[in-house]
This record gives structure tokens, C-alpha cells and sequence, in this order.
């Protein structure tokens, strides 16, 4: 468990709540509930606690590790350790941010020692080379032509939506892991850059980067432009 | 458009301050803001008189917006206001009992808890 060290601090300290979200009176009643359950040492709370979060964390967690086992794997620790640590979760963060990014933290743990294991993937893509280029005089070697389909067209159709999520996985684990904490989680700056143990500055240039190589990827792969 | 089409806006006197390679290379600072003021102004003004870029921008936005509607229905947040968003696959119901199981071996080793 010493993957989880040092995990306490940041998530205690951070996500403190937007209480207010969708949900209302109920979801916060039974966050209560759940809560005081934790803390009496009810076992049913425990279970309700699994039941309620398991979906999006065990969603974050596929998305990072792109494997079922693993993913599997790092929930079901992330959830004991939760049940282990519980008091240190204090009650001016929201259940779902804590469990969050304890959640997120063990996958990314894990995917640094898969890699350092593995070595470099399969199948991943080149960022630099789907970065824009350009002449020496700034201008760019390729004008950039508008899109002919919309966002809402894109996102209406499966197959679609499934070679998005692919082109997503084809990012190299630096780049992938920083939008995915910035553009599907929509952690902030800081956040990320803690949990992934980077600077914001750091973080702010992978992201870019990540986003326009995945523009291109996108525009080519979807062909979005007239004369693609 | 045609390159020359592009380089006809900098003809009449309007001078690219900027670069289209500042203007990809500055576009996450401007949407987030977090240019000064001048550095905004030659930015727009840049914006104005280069099609491209503008077509550049709105791609890089789209992609944004692109990325999250084609993740968010298989990472629906619990709330039941997404109820329709939730993914069809059952809630992972052996996962569950193998994390309650492995809890109550992990809480019979250390009763303290
Ligand atoms: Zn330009």
C-alpha cells in the first residue's frame, strides 16, 4: 500500500466542495448518511458508498489504465483504502472528489510502473509530428481550412464517438493522462499537476500539446475539412 | 484559401504583430485568459485579418468539446440527473462483491478499524 502514501494530505486539502451540484437535497442527505455510516463502522454504509461511485471510478480508471483487469484492480484497492483511511476524509470535501482522487492516483501510479515495466507501447502516436508547422517567417506550411461537420453531427454517432475515444488511447501516456485530467475530468491546473506530480507549467504545455496534436489526428483520421 | 489570399491581410498597412506560429503557440493562454492586455488586443487583431488561424482556434475548440461529449456517456457522474447518460452495461455487480468481501477480510485483520 505504499503507493497511497502521501495521498492523504493533497486529497484532504483539495476539492473542497461545490456542494451544491445536481441532486440536490437527496444526494446530500444520503452523502450524509454514508458518511455518519462510515464513521460508526456500519458495514451497509460501506456497501452504499461502493454502490453510489463506483461507476465513474471505475470510468477513470478504465480511461487511464485502458485495460478492464487493471482497472478492476485499482477501484477495489482504492475503495479499501478509502474504508482504511476514512479518517482522515473530512467533511468540507465532497465523497466523489476524495474517492476520486484517490482513484486516480493509484492508476496513475500504476501505469508509471507498467511503463517503466513495458517500456514504450504499441501503436501510440508521434505528438510532434502532428504538431503545426511552420516556416521560418511564422506562416504555417498548411492552411487550416474550417471543419465541415459540427460537434453535435460528431457526437451523434457511435462509431464516431468510439474513434474518438481510440485517438484518445493513441496519445502518448504524458500527453494522454493530462488531458484526460483536464478535458474529461475537469481537474484544474493545479490539481493535475499534483497528481501527476509535474509543474503547472508543465502541465499547461502537454496539454496544448495533446489538444493539437489530437486536433490533427482528428481533422485527418474524421476528415473534417472540404479537401481532406 | 489560397497562400496568397492569407498574406493580402497584411498588406495595407496591417502588419502582423504576431506570427501565426504565436498565435498556435499562445492559443491555450488565450482561452484561458491569462494573456495581458496588449498581448490579447495583437492576438484578435490578428485573429481578424487571418482566416486560417481563425479556423486553427476553432478546431482546437472543437476538439475540446469533441473529447468530452464522446467520454461523458461512458463516465456519467452518479447523480441521477444523468440517468440518461449512464452507460447500459450493468453496474459491475462481481466487482462490488469482491471489493465488500476483500473489506471484511481487511477489517477482520485489523479490528481496530
Ligand atoms: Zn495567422
Amino acid at each position: 500500500m505504499a503507493g497511497f502514501r502521501g495521498i492523504w494530505a493533497l486529497v484532504s486539502t483539495q476539492g473542497a466542495s461545490s456542494a451544491s451540484g445536481a441532486g440536490g437535497q437527496s444526494l446530500a442527505s444520503e452523502e450524509r448518511e454514508i458518511i455518519e455510516g462510515m464513521r460508526a463502522g456500519d458495514d451497509r454504509a460501506f456497501e452504499r458508498l461502493v454502490r453510489v461511485h463506483i461507476g465513474p471510478l471505475h470510468a477513470v480508471a478504465l480511461r487511464l489504465l485502458k485495460n478492464d483487469a487493471d482497472a478492476d484492480d485499482i477501484v477495489q484497492e482504492g475503495f479499501l483504502s478509502a474504508f482504511r483511511n476514512f479518517d482522515s476524509f473530512r467533511g468540507d470535501a465532497r465523497l466523489k472528489t476524495w474517492l476520486h482522487r484517490i482513484v486516480v492516483n493509484a492508476a496513475l501510479q500504476r501505469l508509471r510502473r507498467s511503463k517503466s515495466r513495458a517500456g514504450q507501447q504499441a501503436d501510440v502516436v508521434d505528438v510532434t509530428e502532428l504538431l503545426p508547422r511552420f516556416a521560418d517567417n511564422g506562416y504555417p506550411e498548411h492552411f487550416h481550412q474550417p471543419w465541415v461537420q459540427t460537434i453535435e453531427e460528431l457526437a451523434t454517432r457511435a462509431e464516431t464517438r468510439e474513434q474518438v475515444r481510440q485517438m484518445i488511447d493513441k496519445l502518448p501516456d504524458n500527453y494522454r493522462t493530462v488531458l484526460i485530467l483536464r478535458d474529461i475530468e475537469e481537474l484544474d491546473t493545479s490539481e493535475t499537476a499534483e497528481l501527476l506530480e509535474l509543474s503547472p507549467g508543465t502541465v499547461k504545455v502537454r496539454l496544448h500539446r495533446a489538444r493539437q496534436a489530437l486536433r490533427n489526428l482528428l481533422e485527418r483520421e474524421l476528415e473534417l475539412t472540404a479537401n481532406a | 484559401m489560397s497562400e496568397e489570399d492569407h498574406c493580402r491581410a497584411g498588406r495595407h498597412g496591417h502588419r502582423h504583430d504576431i506570427s501565426c506560429r504565436e498565435v498556435s503557440e499562445f492559443l491555450l493562454a488565450y482561452l484561458d485568459r491569462e494573456l495581458d492586455e496588449p498581448a490579447r488586443t495583437e492576438f484578435e487583431r490578428h485573429l481578424q485579418l487571418c482566416p486560417p488561424c481563425v479556423h486553427y482556434l476553432d478546431g482546437y475548440r472543437d476538439t475540446i468539446a469533441l473529447v468530452r461529449a464522446c467520454t461523458r456517456a461512458d463516465a456519467a457522474p452518479a447523480e441521477p440527473s444523468c440517468e440518461s447518460q449512464r452507460p447500459k452495461k450493468a453496474p459491475p455487480e462481481g466487482l462490488i462483491q469482491a471489493i465488500l468481501s476483500a473489506k471484511c477480510r481487511a477489517a477482520k485483520r485489523d479490528p481496530s478499524e
